[in-house]
């Protein structure tokens, strides 16, 4: 059995002893529970779909929450329980937490999160999308499922020691590509991915001294198996190459990682003067990689690497990578008066990477273009990749909280990237810009400023970075960043309203790149409650995002302009009635975007709750999903949910 | 290890109803029946005792006035004069806020929470996030409102993104929030991500197949971060990605034309004027990083 029943089956355990707990006792533990089914009806592309939403038909936890203090005096092994469930069952994401604890003695935090990851775009990683074959040849449909337990014990004044598990499980059929030689094959893909962590570590307190060190091992063990796709041996080239058909009969592929990475963090804090904190950070991991991987391919295939053909493949890898990170700063905090602070601090991370890898690799049968030299072909290729990467960010800072109704704060920061990465000649397609130092640095004006007076609050704020030099080539080298909010509401909320605006342009303007990039976003909202039993909603905003960059096109070295366009418009209303024993919900939201993927997307929700008795009742859930892409029509689709739930109350 | 977790919490489960009662407050009791009860008169204080602030104060699920007293100031008087309004601390604002900041003016790291983005100004203040007596019933930390609606009220644009484009990360549906990547009380720059307990970035605590570390590192991983192709929140384009078309996202770094850039040039085979070579992902399947392939084909 696994853990994720075993998760079920202790939380079904204890909602079923909490709502024992009212018949056995006068006093009632307040909980709150909604449980129901949900239908799901889907015209369409079912798989964008499910790509996008991805809610299901099936039973259906809405929510469960139990807060206690001690089961009505039942128990001294707790002074304080709750637990909280939401969307457990049908999906695609579910949710439980617990928390417990007794005062002086320990506390206890378990959370379980289970979330559906699938893909499968039509126009994804799709050559054959112009026959109309759909979807792509990169899907997967897998679970990731975490768990987290902290445990800290509270009996000492002066030290809290913990522990804490975190597991972190993915795992799920899926289908990928293999390139052998000249053309690419679809595999089926089985992924048991799980990472693990320990932690043990202690908070401390000693007068005005205070910190934590943590003490971590995190361990991920993967494995991936991978088989051909029955039938699809042709690939994805359907004519001969080099005069000769290719296809596979076979192809299968067996991969396991493994990967330890201790880790230690910690900081200190020290109040020297009422005035002046210090505080400092240390954190370190080094995280250790092993890969094996063996791979076995029959049939008829070409390269033009090798300029031969081959009828089978294997390979062998064995690979190994080390990353070594730390990260150690100092921090002070100076309290010029009551609302007005200094601070400064300096940090600094460094990371580096050390990769070999041993690949063995047999062309069995192999021959010449010409028909000549048949023989066995065997490739063995010892890689080593090493990369570096040192950032020190220097920062200052004033704030000025409360002069008034006005907020300031003021900060200046300066960073510097040092990147060395040396790739392994075997990476190196066409020589250049592979590899090799780059040097960045940032400088960062930010200021911001708030004002409140009655029922109004302003705020804006602006950033402003200056680099030097670009290491990706989409690098900006100056930045400038503009907020702004307003809101405003009349005594007793009959009306609230609210604008928030955003402009950010960042360009680099050197000779062979180019690249200027503005993002706009204008957002309004307002919100009537013209009766205490109702409430309208509307919001509207626009955003434009437009980017442009020179680029070279491998074919034929013609530099081009790359353009990249948003131009989104949404529009969202939305109605609340609270009538005695029934309350409605209803939203309506369309979103259309016009810009390189154009689309529209309607979207209508409602719910429909009703009280029956003092402590329960019924909801009825609406919601419908539609989607279109004017460029693409197959990827089109039509999503209707019902739900119906039983609600009840303590 | 499975079954010694799901042990640990059955028997934490089973044990709760089954454990003795606490009947060691007597004292406490009888001293509270003795003065009038802040619950007497607000329901608040009644309801008062699952909340974290009373942890440990809380006798058979009454409150102590001492509890409300380490907020609101002594009641005495305020008792004495029949509930005049004047004769005790309401909390509101930046000045209700400061009286939060005398207890929790630190963050996990140390760092002083009155300083962080959301300072404790007139308008952004503890207050303006937390409900003390009437949080949200399914959040935790004692919050106003559900996460996302109470980021969304100044948070428009981002929070819009989440719930209008169609791929976007599920927040709100349970399992994920705001602040399981960002924290609420860091400063401004990178101190708003949460990074892992190892000190990963913050994507890396649920993407874990994606930290490697690799023996062929992909650049973009190397040099930037997961945003020098991802966008974050919502986005119109699959994966998240930040254009349209995989192509257009790969060679806008991949066209070394004026060189000091990393970023190499694909060969002259890759013929974007066909939908093989438009399909970059078809082939380099391990964008992320590979330990068995030099250009990232597996």
């Amino acid at each position: 059995m696994n853990i994720r029943k075993w998760f079920v089956i202790a939380t079904g355990l204890s909602l079923a002893l909490c709502l024992g707990t009212p018949v056995l006792h006068a006093q009632a533990i307040p909980f709150d529970l909604e449980i129901g089914y949900r239908w799901l009806d889907v015209d369409g592309n079912e798989s964008m779909y499910r790509s996008q939403i991805d809610e299901q038909s099936g039973v259906l936890l809405r929510t469960f929450t139990l807060t206690t203090v001690d089961f009505n005096g039942r128990t001294s092994l707790v002074d304080r329980f709750r637990i909280d469930g939401s969307e457990l069952g049908a999906g695609p994401l579910g949710s439980v937490r617990i928390e417990a604890g007794r005062s002086g003695v320990y506390d206890l935090r378990l959370r379980y999160r289970t979330a559906d990851a699938f893909s499968a775009l039509p126009a994804f990683a799709n050559p054959l999308l112009g026959a109309g074959i759909v979807p792509g040849q990169h899907t997967f449909d897998r679970t990731r499922t975490m768990i987290d337990a902290d445990l800290e014990l509270r009996p000492f004044s002066a030290v809290t020691p913990f522990v804490g598990y975190s597991r972190n499980r993915y795992d799920g059929p899926g289908q990928t590509t293999l390139n052998i030689g000249q053309d690419e094959f679809r595999l089926l893909s089985d992924v048991n991915e799980t990472d693990e962590e320990f932690r043990i570590g202690a908070a401390f307190r000693f007068d005005r001294v205070q910190g934590q060190v943590t003490q971590g091992w995190r361990s991920f063990d993967g494995t991936e198996s991978l088989a051909l796709v029955p039938g699809a041996g042709g690939g994805n080239n359907p004519g001969p190459v080099a005069g000769r058909p290719v296809s596979a009969d076979v192809i299968t592929r067996e991969s396991r990682t493994d990967a330890d990475t201790p880790f230690t963090s910690m900081f200190v804090t020290g109040q020297v003067t009422s005035r002046l904190r210090l505080i400092g950070n240390y954190a370190r991991f080094s995280a250790e990689q092993d890969g094996l991987e063996s791979e076995l391919a029959s049939g008829s295939f070409a390269s033009f690497a090798l300029g031969r053909f081959f009828t089978g493949l294997s390979e062998d890898v064995s690979a190994r990578a080390k990353n070594t990170t730390w990260r150690g700063g100092g921090r002070a905090e100076i309290r010029l008066t009551d609302t007005i602070d200094l601070l400064a601090g300096y940090q600094r991370e460094h990371r580096e990477l050390d990769g070999f890898a041993l690949i063995h690799t047999i062309y069995r049968d192999s021959i010449t273009f010409g028909g000549a030299d048949r023989r066995d072909l065997e490739e063995i290729l010892r890689a080593e990749s090493s990369f570096e990467r040192d950032e020190d960010v220097v920062s200052a800072a004033l704030s000025a909280r409360a002069i008034g109704p006005f907020g300031f704060r003021i900060g200046l920061s300066e960073a510097r990237q040092d990147v060395t990465v040396a790739p392994d000649l075997s990476e190196i397609v066409v020589p250049g810009a592979q590899g090799g130092d780059f040097d960045r640095r940032i400088r960062t004006f930010d200021a911001s400023t708030t004002y409140t007076r009655g029922a109004l609050t302003l705020g804006a704020s602006l950033r402003r970075d200056r680099a030097d030099q670009p290491v990706l080539r989409t690098d900006y080298l100056d930045r400038d960043r503009l907020r702004f909010r307003a809101a405003w509401r009349t005594p007793g909320n009959l009306l609230r309203t609210g604008v928030t605006a955003e402009r950010i342009d960042q360009e680099n303007d050197r000779t062979g790149i180019g690249y200027d990039a503005r993002s706009r976003q204008l957002g309004g909202d307002i919100e009537l409650a013209p009766l205490a039993s109702v409430r309208l909603r509307g919001s509207y905003s626009r955003f434009e995002n437009d980017s442009a960059i020179s680029i070279r096109r491998p074919e034929n070295f013609l530099i081009e302009t790359s353009i990249h366009t948003e131009d989104g418009e949404a529009i969202e209303a939305g109605l609340s009635l609270f009538v005695r024993k029934v309350s409605l919900d209803a939203s309506f939201g369309r979103f259309e975007n016009e810009g390189v993927l154009p689309f529209e997307i309607d979207r209508g929700r409602a719910r429909l709750s009703l009280d029956l008795f003092t402590s329960g009742g019924i909801a009825l859930e609406w919601s419908r999903d539609e989607y279109r892409e004017s460029a693409l029509p197959l990827a089109d689709f039509d999503a209707t949910r019902y739900g119906l739930y039983v609600r009840w109350r303590q | 290890m499975r079954p010694l977790i799901a042990g640990l919490a059955l028997l934490l489960f089973i044990g709760l109803p089954l454990g003795p009662a606490v009947v060691s407050a007597q004292e406490q009791e009888e001293e509270q029946e003795s003065v009038p009860l802040c619950s007497d008169c607000h329901d608040q204080a009644a309801g008062f005792a699952a909340n974290p602030h009373a942890r440990g104060k809380a006798v058979k699920s009454e409150v102590p006035n001492a509890v409300c007293e380490s907020c609101h100031g002594d009641g005495t008087a305020h008792i004495e004069a029949g509930g005049d309004k004047d004769l005790i601390r309401v909390l509101a604002g930046r000045s209700g806020a400061d009286v939060c900041l005398g207890c929790h003016d630190q963050s996990g790291e140390g760092k002083a929470r009155r300083n962080s983005i959301h300072a404790n100004s007139e308008t952004v203040n503890c207050l303006t996030c937390h409900s003390i007596h009437t949080p949200e019933a399914l959040s935790p930390h004692l919050l106003a409102k559900k996460e996302l609606t109470l980021c969304s009220s100044c948070h428009g644009s981002q929070a819009a993104s989440f719930r209008n484009k169609p791929y976007a990360h599920r927040i709100g549906r349970g399992g994920m929030e705001c602040s399981s990547c960002h924290d609420p009380h860091g400063r401004s720059g990178e101190d708003v991500l949460r990074p892992t307990r190892a000190g990963d970035p913050a994507c890396l605590g649920c993407h874990t197949e994606k930290r490697g570390p690799f023996v062929f590192q992909h650049g973009a991983v190397a040099a930037g971060d997961c945003l020098s192709c991802h966008e974050s929140h919502g986005s119109s384009n699959p994966k998240r990605l930040s254009r349209a078309t995989v192509h257009q996202l790969c060679t806008e770094c991949h066209s070394p034309i004026s060189g000091g850039t990393l970023g190499s040039q694909p060969p002259s085979f890759h013929n974007l004027s066909l939908a093989r070579y438009r399909n970059c992902t078809t082939c380099h399947v391990a964008v992320h990083g590979s330990n068995r392939s030099p250009q990232l084909l597996k």
